[in-house]
């Protein structure tokens, strides 16, 4: 006898059809249990007053100098004091938000959820990582160029392009990565 | 739009949904916040045993974007004060039903919107799902935030937390109500659960998909 087909059929009750529906659905189901554990697990870390000190608080010092730097190449003239970057006409602080840690460990943890050998996750994390921190950066610059010629456009740009931005950006890298991990293993052609 | 390119027409899409959701935001938003705080009062006017929440519209909002202002009070005192004519106590917190939930369905429904590979019904059935899914994730951020109000404002004697609850309560009302990343990230494990099924990723995984 074989197999019992699971593909839910015309004339099925809804309880038949549910159930081919989970079937269908459990590898994704899967994805997103391990998926779900790993970003839990990171803001249960995210929250704690060691990660704002060790990490958080030297990463945007670190952002805050580097965008000020890329700022005074244009001849912004910026001065960075701690997270804040100003110069004669505007002052931006690098806050928790604007660190796109959040985006990083949705990419992350998106990577080492998705069934695929740990050889490929590691170079696909460490590509991503750096392709959005570097946008980032990019992210910072923009925010103060709007907040100094644009001012009524910084929180739309900040809260409603930006964040989404981030979580589109997340979202590709993490498709890019599945192709390229799974094209050279050929397990789903 | 070249069909060989699902990924850069997911993202072109995306865009242009999302982008369109942000351009209608002030007809959008007015209706979207008229329904956030009847969603508001339907579910949150009487409050465990003695709490009650109203939700009313701010007319001139002082930060843009919280139009809502919820009003707490003690059901009780709120109770006997109506029916003597007198006025009550009660606290007061302004809300923002655009970043708590407008801005999150807009990401949904983009997203939903924006899948290749994926026909209109099935579309159609994952939004149906991914609205309920909102619904539940609003109210539980809802919950949250009033819990934690009515735990802060002690005069209501609404209800007290233990110091460990007080520093769970805390937690859970800086990553749901005071912060802006979750509130992002939630609908993108919305949008994987009620849009894919597992076949999906073979159609991902053609060569042609990123050409």
């Amino acid at each position: 006898m074989g197999k019992k087909d699971k593909k839910a059929k015309a004339g099925d009750s809804f309880k038949d059809k549910l159930k081919a529906s989970i079937a269908d659905k459990n590898p994704i189901l899967l994805f997103l249990l391990v998926f779900g554990a790993l970003m839990g697990l990171f803001y249960a870390v995210w929250i704690t007053e060691f990660f704002t000190e060790t990490i958080f608080n030297p990463v945007l010092h670190f952002y805050a100098r580097l965008a000020g730097f890329i700022l005074n190449l244009f001849g912004y003239g910026t001065v960075v004091s701690g997270m804040n970057i100003s110069n004669a006409d505007f002052s931006i602080s690098v806050k928790r938000g604007c660190d796109a840690i959040e985006p990083i460990a949705l990419f992350a943890s998106a990577v080492l959820a998705f069934p695929a050998s740990f050889k490929k996750k590691m170079p696909g994390i460490a590509a991503g990582v750096a392709f959005l921190l570097a946008v980032n950066l990019i992210r910072i610059v923009s925010l103060f160029l709007t907040g100094l010629y644009a001012p009524a456009l910084f929180d739309f740009m900040h809260m409603e392009v930006w964040q989404v931005v981030f979580i589109l950006l997340a979202l590709v890298c993490w498709v890019i990565w599945i192709r390229w991990s799974q094209q050279k293993a050929g397990v789903y052609e | 739009m070249n069909e060989k390119k699902p990924v850069g027409r997911f993202v072109i899409y995306f865009i242009a949904i999302y982008g369109l959701f942000l351009i209608t935001s002030p007809v959008g938003d007015k209706i979207f916040a008229e329904y956030y705080r009847s969603f508001g009062k339907t579910f949150f006017y009487s409050f465990i045993d003695k709490g009650a929440v109203g939700f009313v519209k701010i007319k001139k909002p002082a930060l843009p974007k919280f139009s809502t202002e919820m009003r707490l009070a003690n059901r009780e005192v709120m109770n006997k004060a109506i029916d003597a004519n007198k006025p009550y106590q009660n606290a007061r917190v302004e809300v923002s039903s655009w970043y708590a939930g407008y801005l999150q369905v807009a990401l949904l429904f983009s997203l939903i919107a924006a899948t290749p590979f994926i026909g209109w019904k099935r579309k159609l059935v994952a939004l149906a799902f991914g609205v309920l899914l909102m619904h539940a994730l609003i109210w539980f951020q809802l919950y949250i935030q009033v819990l934690y109000e009515f735990d802060r404002n002690e005069f209501l004697q609404v209800i007290h937390f233990s110091p460990f609850w007080q520093r769970v309560m805390d937690a859970l009302h800086y990553l749901f109500v005071e912060t802006m990343g979750l509130r992002f990230v939630i609908p993108v494990f919305i949008w994987i659960l009620v849009t894919f099924r597992k076949n999906d990723l073979n159609e991902l995984l053609k060569p042609a998909a990123f050409r």
